[in-house]
């Protein structure tokens, strides 16, 4: 036998032992282990809950204001202890540029910001304005106390949702493996212009007290799907879309959660 | 005297080394448990595995109780307290399982397995205290 033949049965034998012997060091189970998370409220004084209706703002073709109410209502029929309750709520306040113009409310808007300059106040922004009316309907105790004393004083869910088509359009880099003439891949980068738009959802809810009608928690998401133009993309989908991100992170605050993962117990 | 060829007389030292190496590496926590407690060490390791094998079968709180008690007979046995920091980690007991799994990690800071569970239950440990104090900041306001 060569000297090399030797060395190379040595070698295995010796790995082989070695393998045997760290296997038998340390034998462990995996186990799949779910760790509890407590809901971020404390609802315990709660048994059912009320979805009422949000101040919505969209230019889009999509009833913002009910599709969220039906779509949170669903969820916490399915994923809370609380008895959901089935009424349908007065709407609280549609904001889309349409129906301001029909209340002539742009038009007060803007009487109001003309006064202002003239007088020397600083300026405000539409949307500002829109968001302080919006406040003001949110904040408004004795609205959801009156609403609550209705509904024998449940957890009311309300907020404010605001869902956006924006332009999103500028220059990308891309990347391309081409052959060179020896047949060698080869990394190209470039950049290019992309045309595309976006749909942004903001969603904000507030989990009013219904016996006092006092905001006990806000939670505000803002979420965004970006498309190229030449895609079809229906606002309806998008918002699916957008609500399917932002509903584990609203359902969080009403329902316990788990983690799930693994451990490792060791014998 | 006779006298082994060069390449036998390496292949057998060799293998004497791994087996020492080897036997000593896995003896190592037996040996250091039955030092830690003459007997108790024993039934600590023993209490040890029946745990694991209930935890199997999914009876936590009879593993937990097992681990618990391999840990008061043997509270040198590092595999008990990582056991029990993984009990008290899925019921939710956060403080407990930090304790338990730091304790495991003291006693064989080696021990990839008990590194690992650590490291993903301070990332667990770590999301839950964020939840909690975002709960807290908005009861606040």
């Amino acid at each position: 036998m060569g000297l090399a033949r030797h060395r190379r049965f040595a070698a295995g034998v010796a790995l082989s032992l070695l393998c045997f012997t760290a296997c038998a060091a340390g034998p462990y189970v995996e186990v799949p282990i779910e760790i509890p998370i407590d809901a971020k409220l404390d609802l315990s004084d709660y048994g059912r809950v009320l979805v009422g209706s949000f101040v919505s703002q969209t230019n889009e073709n999509l009833d913002l204001d009910s599709e969220t109410s039906r779509l949170l209502r669903n969820q916490l029929r399915l994923n809370s202890r609380l008895a959901v309750i089935e009424a349908e709520v007065e709407p609280l306040g549609d904001f889309s540029d349409a129906a301001l113009e029909a209340s002539g409310l742009a038009e007060q808007f803007d009487d109001m910001a003309a006064e202002a300059v003239a007088i020397g106040d600083g300026e405000i922004s539409r949307q500002e304005w829109i968001d302080l009316e919006q406040d003001k309907l949110l904040e408004d105790e004795e609205y959801w106390r009156q609403l609550g004393e209705e509904f024998e004083e449940p957890l009311i869910i309300s907020g404010r949702l605001r869902f956006a088509a924006e332009e999103r359009s500028g220059f990308s880099r891309r990347d391309r493996y081409v052959r060179d003439s020896f047949n060698r891949p080869r990394l190209v980068r470039s950049t290019q212009f992309q045309e595309r738009n976006a749909y942004t959802l903001t969603a904000e809810f507030y989990f009013i007290d219904g016996a006092s009608g006092r905001t006990i928690h806000r939670e505000r998401f803002t979420e965004e799907v970006i498309f190229g133009r030449d895609e079809e993309s229906s606002a309806l989908s998008s918002y699916f879309e957008l609500m399917d991100r932002i509903l584990p992170n609203f359902l969080s605050v009403v329902t316990p959660q788990t983690f799930r993962g693994t451990r490792i117990l060791l014998r | 005297m006779h006298r082994m060829p060069a390449p036998f007389r390496s292949a057998w030292l060799l293998v004497a080394a791994t087996l020492l190496i080897g036997g000593s590496a896995a003896a190592q926590p037996t040996a250091s448990l039955e030092a830690s407690a003459s007997g108790g060490g024993e039934r600590s390791g023993q209490e040890n595995s029946f745990g694991v094998e209930v935890a199997g079968k999914g009876l936590w709180k009879e593993a937990a109780y097992r681990w618990e008690k391999a840990v008061e007979l043997d509270p040198q046995n590092p595999k008990a307290h990582n056991n029990l920091g993984v009990a008290y980690e899925r019921s939710g007991k956060f403080e407990e399982a930090l304790k338990s799994y730091e304790t495991a990690l003291e006693l064989m800071p080696s021990n990839e397995q008990i590194r690992q569970n650590y490291e993903l239950f301070r990332e667990a440990y770590e999301r839950k205290k964020r939840k909690d104090r975002d709960a807290a900041r908005s009861r606040r306001r």
